[in-house]
């Protein structure tokens, strides 16, 4: 194993105090146990996400007062964080991540845009993944894919329309029959935020939206056992 | 009308809900949405153990406890999410805060969850940093954001409670000694402050601590850290599960479930447990003892051997936990303030005797018996007499001869020492033994000097005569 930091690892590991230690012979065993750690998120990202160019904001290492490491993250340029999630795994780790969700979306919105827009025209969706998953979800992953995996991949859709919000039974049933599970909040923002392109700009003030959700039916939703 | 504790609890026990681990919605998608809208999106059907063989620390069926709880509260159902906000900031941490309010009866209550990870590494690493410093840079950013929020969402039409759990909750009583506009501050294991603090703002801390309650697990090994302010509540702990004593910190122990979704908070009539006052008495004492930069030096010495004793999957035996000690010397400040904290405890030992049985009590019901069973090894040898014919020997003759033996021996002493130890089954390398006999050395002078801080109660505020009314 190489035991010199780099210039990455010795950001992230500040919170174990290694930021300033050159080489593993001064490590201490829970400073190596966390580089450990890292070395092993920060390879399973590099092989899950080959090609995309990730930034790295803090790291926490597994340890004996936690039930879990945390490794955050975001796509460069984007402000919204994403993690790997470290578990112990008998004597080694298990890494899952939820960065597949900003790399899928616009896939994902799409067709859920297309559904939607049969009972609320005009509809721009953006949606957040939450559910922390391994390899097997990635950006590849198609929609009917994440819709399917079990345990459910838990999520949240903004829906923006130019128009009343209204839910009906028939597009909730068009939501389940696709699978397209989640919580979802409706505003109407308004044509001219419409027209500017960038409908989800003031989130923030969506005050007493309508919302919704769409659920398995009970019992489906732990997933396969 | 005001939330009760049991309602605040429950607000800080759902900002550690985690989406990434569950159907757990994310707080901040709900911005704008009333918190039954927030707690609607969880598919009670979907809490499961992310992994049945490695439970979490906080259940899957505690975390439906939880949520099932708030929904037996309307009027937590009917407050707003004012707004919601994660900190991505560089040494932000990833904390997050919320406002919620209800409009009806003018409530505001402005949450902050603890650290990224409750009991991370970098919540250790700002614990002890802010043992030696008044302000800390996550203390400042959560003030800054606070008094954010309050211009903009214009919060004086409110009663603004601040509350938190942890680094949350010591942030809250921050705020409230920094911001007069705060109305009422309740925080759950919030750690205390430092002597510095106290100084600094004193005349603030006159005027408001009034209006700070703390709450307390018995057993809670956080808050007893500095000095606190305001009052405090103890309570019994429950829920403990695969951390064991470790649970003690985390929000959720707070709560006795008698069914599905309906708890008490049960408050320990006896206060805080003996060994736990021990503790802290001890903390503050030793922390005064220094100037500055010593404790600064110390503290870090302090974080670095926690670490050290939290290493991943195991329990360090004492021999291990010897090595961690002799490894951290490598450093020579460390050297010093491990020599200092040893002469220390030896002196604090000797006028309260039963301090470091006490300290063992603690570190056995975390679970760290190699650190008790060190503490237990220190107290042999403080404690060692000898009565050789009509000599009496002790631990300032053993100090002395290893000083000879170190000052005048050759190296290949230790090299033999180190076989002889061996052969007793006991590995100590021979470069760790004159390093050990370093800090023996050190200790011993240090012993001669180390004057115990009589006061290691938490600081207390006081005026001469009675303080102007804040304007």
């Amino acid at each position: 194993m190489n035991r010199n930091l780099s210039n990455l690892e010795h950001r992230l590991l500040q919170s174990v105090s290694a930021e300033e230690t050159g080489n593993h012979e001064e490590l201490f065993q829970y400073q190596e146990e966390a580089m450990k750690q890292l070395r092993g998120a920060l390879s399973y990202m590099k092989s899950k996400y080959s090609g995309t160019e990730i930034e790295y904001i803090l790291f926490e290492p597994l340890t004996k007062m936690t039930d879990k490491g945390i490794l955050a993250c975001t796509l460069k340029g984007s402000d919204e964080a994403a993690r790997v999630i470290i578990r112990r795994k008998e004597d080694s780790y298990l890494y899952t991540d939820t960065l597949y969700g900003l790399l899928v979306r616009e896939k994902y919105d799409a067709e859920l845009e297309k559904i939607i827009s049969a009972f609320m025209p005009e509809v721009r969706a953006y949606t957040s993944f939450y559910t922390a998953a391994g390899e097997n979800v990635n950006r590849d992953t198609s929609v009917a894919q994440l819709n399917s995996h079990l345990p459910v991949l838990s999520r949240h859709t903004d829906l923006a329309v130019c128009c009343e919000p209204h839910v009906s039974e028939g597009m909730i049933g068009k939501l389940r029959d696709g699978s397209f599970y989640g919580s979802y909040t409706v505003c109407n923002v308004g044509r001219e935020a419409m027209d500017a392109g960038n409908p989800f700009e003031n989130r923030a003030e969506w005050y007493g939206c309508l919302t919704f959700n769409v659920f398995r039916t009970p019992g489906e939703s732990r997933g396969a056992e | 009308m005001s939330l009760t504790t049991e309602q605040l609890l429950l607000l800080n026990n759902l900002m550690y809900l985690e989406p990434a681990e569950g159907p757990y919605p994310e707080l901040e998608d709900y911005a704008g949405q009333r918190i039954r809208d927030w707690m609607g999106a969880v598919d009670l059907s979907g809490i499961t153990e992310p992994d049945p063989d490695y439970p979490g620390m906080t259940t899957a069926g505690e975390w439906m406890n939880i949520v099932i709880a708030a929904w037996n509260e309307p009027f937590l159902m009917d407050m707003r999410i004012l707004t919601a906000y994660t900190d991505l900031s560089e040494g932000g941490g990833l904390c997050k805060s919320a406002v919620f309010i209800n409009a009806d009866s003018a409530d505001a209550v402005v949450v902050f969850k603890g650290t990224e990870l409750v009991l991370g590494s970098s919540q250790w690493k700002d614990n002890f940093f802010s043992g030696n410093t008044a302000d800390t840079p996550h203390q400042l950013k959560a003030l800054e954001w606070y008094q954010e929020v309050y211009r903009k969402y214009h919060l004086e039409q409110f009663e603004v409670t601040v509350t938190g759990h942890s680094k949350g909750g010591n942030k809250a009583k921050y705020i409230t000694i920094r911001d007069r506009t705060v109305d009422r501050c309740v925080s759950f294991d919030g750690e205390g402050f430092s002597d510095q603090f106290f100084t600094k703002y004193a005349v603030e801390i006159l005027h408001r601590e009034k209006k700070i309650e703390n709450h307390c697990v018995d057993f809670d090994y956080i808050s007893p850290l500095l000095n606190d302010i305001g009052t405090t509540t103890w309570y019994h702990g429950y829920n403990y599960g695969s951390g064991g004593f470790t649970e003690n910190h985390l929000a959720n122990t707070f709560m006795h479930f008698s069914d599905l979704g309906r708890f008490t908070m049960d408050i320990n009539e006896n206060g805080r447990p003996e060994e736990m006052e021990a503790l802290d008495e001890f903390v503050n004492s030793y922390l005064r003892s220094m100037n500055d930069e010593e404790r600064s030096k110390a503290l870090n010495m302090l974080n670095e051997l926690l670490n050290a004793s939290l290493s991943v999957n195991r329990n360090m035996t004492r021999d291990e936990v010897i090595r961690v000690f002799l490894k951290l010397a490598d450093n020579p400040d460390n050297c010093t303030h491990i020599s200092y904290f040893l002469a220390y405890l030896i002196r604090y030992e000797q006028k309260r005797k039963d301090m470091t049985a006490k300290l063992n009590s603690v570190l056995t019901r975390f679970g760290m018996t190699g650190l008790a069973q060190y503490a237990d090894l220190v107290a042999g040898i403080i404690n060692w007499k000898k009565q050789i014919l009509w000599i009496s020997l002790s631990f300032d003759h053993l100090a002395s001869a290893v000083s000879t033996i170190n000052t005048h021996a050759p190296k290949w002493v230790y090299h033999r020492l180190s076989l002889h130890l061996e052969r007793k089954g006991m590995i100590l390398p021979a470069e760790e033994l004159a390093r050990l006999a370093d800090i023996i050395e050190m200790t011993d002078s240090y012993l001669k000097t180390a004057a115990v801080y009589e006061d290691g109660s938490d600081r207390r505020v006081h005026l001469a005569r009675p303080a102007e009314p804040e304007s």
